[in-house]
């Protein structure tokens, strides 16, 4: 369980998995930045459109072959994108609930997990990128998940999207009371001094 | 305004949007064409005595607000506005020409009170973006320069950023959607809507304004990057980590220690759910628990009201009113005179500055001695 994904499949480098959570965190980002209840948007509207967001910006991305190792493999209905030869997916959800429909391969990904089941021992895992967020949020957290054809866990790698802050604290702290700031001070200003002849003359 | 003043187009526009009005709106109000308005507005036609009198009634102005140029005009990319994509123009535009008179009126005051001098740390920084641990940093400097400490609750948070040369405002019915936004032009600047109900939240307001002032200083900002930085500035200004760790871990398990929680927010007054994104991005709880702990806020109706928000004391600015008070008492310039300086009727000044002035009338006879 605590394999990191390179090591159970050499296509799936912490650089790319970064590369491409990275790329649909800002994605979703950007999608939420548009999110508006008044006009009517709902979770729901908000989860279709930053699934369909993301699938077109990957498939733009996997078109234009910045990332010679991404491209597509199914790119409408089950959406799966390869990077190097292994098929991932990606969704919104709990890696331990990710829904069995979610888990099926598409007719492509099937083609190629039999093509690449000769190369590698693991080949039959199946890899999602996971965004373990709550709806509002581009990511709280994202996984590269792998399951198994029982659809169990064999690999769930949090992918380090930002740094960790660093946990200091005070040994032995006391609870202070809170600080209590004075009123902001305001004064007048001083006026400028008129001259006075009477005393220039004397 | 006599027949041969000039009259300043952008100014028309100025008052309509601070209205809210749309020029066909304001057209009817004055039994006029929208084409005539816009005419107005773009110096094309110039309005006869009763046309201006119209305007002036339907506006909330004085004909001599028509008289000088606007000079200092807000722009929509100088303001840290939240929801910038969504914020429809209407809105934005009236947001904007509030603050454009309001930065008149702090102006006002600035040349004849001593305001507290601005008082922000800078944060030397290049690149397009903060790590988590820059923000923290800057949050823990902007603590240690204000002599708060990073263990202590804050009591008052508007006392904290109007000792920092922090000019605040409030302002109600123009939407719900404008929560708050800052500028930091002349002055800094925090217009905060006086919609929402929960303290809490205000506190959170103005920590993320503040986060603003700090890092984004000549930044145009609104989207979710610049956001994330100034709520992610917020919590930890609001509830430094070293305290965090201190008081919030003995509610680390596996389940929510709600009880502890609430009573944080009492303690902090910071938001239930401003604990829990705290807590998880110190990683202090697993995302499935701040997903949950999320949906426990929404499933029981405290996505915008939380329970105990009324065991929180409540905050108003008291800058503004005190400046207002000194400038009627020691130099004897009343509400009306600042109105009829900025060439606006009295409600709308008190509309800007969320001042309902007092005993004014007796004052009407007095003539200002530095005004």
């Amino acid at each position: 369980m605590e394999e990191m994904p390179w090591e159970l499949n050499p296509d799936l480098t912490r650089d790319r998995i970064t590369a491409i959570a990275s790329l649909i965190a800002s994605k979703r980002g950007e999608v939420i930045d548009l999110h508006d209840e008044v006009l009517g948007d709902t979770p729901r509207s908000l989860g279709m459109r930053c699934y369909e967001c993301c699938r077109t910006e990957i498939n733009q991305v996997a078109d234009s072959k910045i990332w010679p190792w991404l491209s597509k493999l199914t790119p409408e209905g089950r959406f799966t994108f390869c990077i190097e030869n292994t098929p991932v997916r990606f969704s919104r959800n709990d890696p331990k609930d990710l829904p069995n429909k979610k888990l099926v391969t598409s007719f492509e990904t099937q083609k190629q997990m039999d093509w690449i089941n000769k190369s590698y021992p693991y080949a039959s895992i199946r890899w999602f990128i996971v965004f373990d967020t709550f709806f509002k949020n581009a990511a709280d957290a994202v996984y590269c998940v792998g399951y198994t054809e029982m659809n169990e866990i064999v690999c769930q790698w949090q992918i380090p999207l930002e740094d960790k802050v660093t946990l200091i604290s005070e040994v032995n702290a006391s609870l202070p009371q809170p600080v209590n700031v004075e009123a902001a001070p305001i004064k007048l200003k001083r006026q400028p001094q008129q001259k006075n002849s009477s005393t220039d003359e004397s | 305004m006599k027949a041969n003043n000039i009259f300043f187009g952008d100014k028309l526009r100025l008052a309509r949007l601070l209205n809210g009005l749309t020029q066909q709106q304001l057209g009817e109000s004055i039994s006029a064409s929208r084409q005539f308005v816009h005419q107005m507005e773009s110096g094309v036609k110039q309005p006869a005595a009763d046309v201006l009198n119209a305007l002036c009634e339907a506006l909330q102005v004085k004909d001599s607000f028509f008289a000088g140029p606007v000079g200092n005009d807000v722009k929509f990319e100088q303001c840290h506005f939240r929801k910038r994509k969504t914020t429809p123009v209407g809105i934005a535009n009236r947001v904007l020409a509030f603050s454009t008179i309001f930065e008149q009126l702090v102006d006002y005051i600035n040349e004849r009170l001593e305001l507290p001098i601005v008082n922000f740390p800078v944060i030397g920084h290049s690149s397009s973006c903060y790590s988590n641990s820059e923000i923290e940093l800057a949050a823990e400097e902007c603590r240690k320069m204000w002599g708060l400490g990073l263990n202590t609750p804050i009591a008052k948070m508007t006392r904290v950023l109007e000792n920092a040369g922090v000019v605040i405002t409030q302002f109600n019915g123009v939407s719900e959607k404008v929560d708050a936004l800052s500028l930091n032009r002349k002055f800094p600047i925090i217009v905060r809507n006086d919609a929402k109900e929960s303290v809490c939240r205000m506190r959170f307001d103005l920590a993320h304004e503040c986060g603003h002032f700090v890092l984004h200083d000549g930044v145009e900002t609104g989207d979710h990057i610049t956001e994330s930085e100034a709520n992610k500035f917020a919590s930890a200004f609001l509830f430094p980590r070293s305290a965090f760790i201190n008081e919030f871990i003995s509610a680390k398990g596996s389940r929510l220690n709600w009880k502890l929680i609430y009573k944080l927010k009492i303690r902090w007054g910071m938001s239930v759910k401003a604990i829990l994104y705290r807590a998880h991005h110190l990683d202090l709880i697993s995302a499935q628990q701040y997903r949950s702990g999320n949906v426990h806020l929404n499933k029981t109706g405290q996505s915008k009201i939380e329970e105990h928000d009324e065991d929180i004391q409540p905050e108003t600015p008291e800058l503004l009113i005190h400046a207002l008070e000194i400038l009627r008492s020691q130099l004897g310039i009343s509400f009306n005179h600042i109105a009829d300086y900025l060439g606006v009727d009295p409600s709308m000044l008190s509309t800007i500055t969320g001042v309902i002035p007092e005993n004014e009338e007796y004052l009407e006879n007095v003539t200002p001695i530095f005004g």
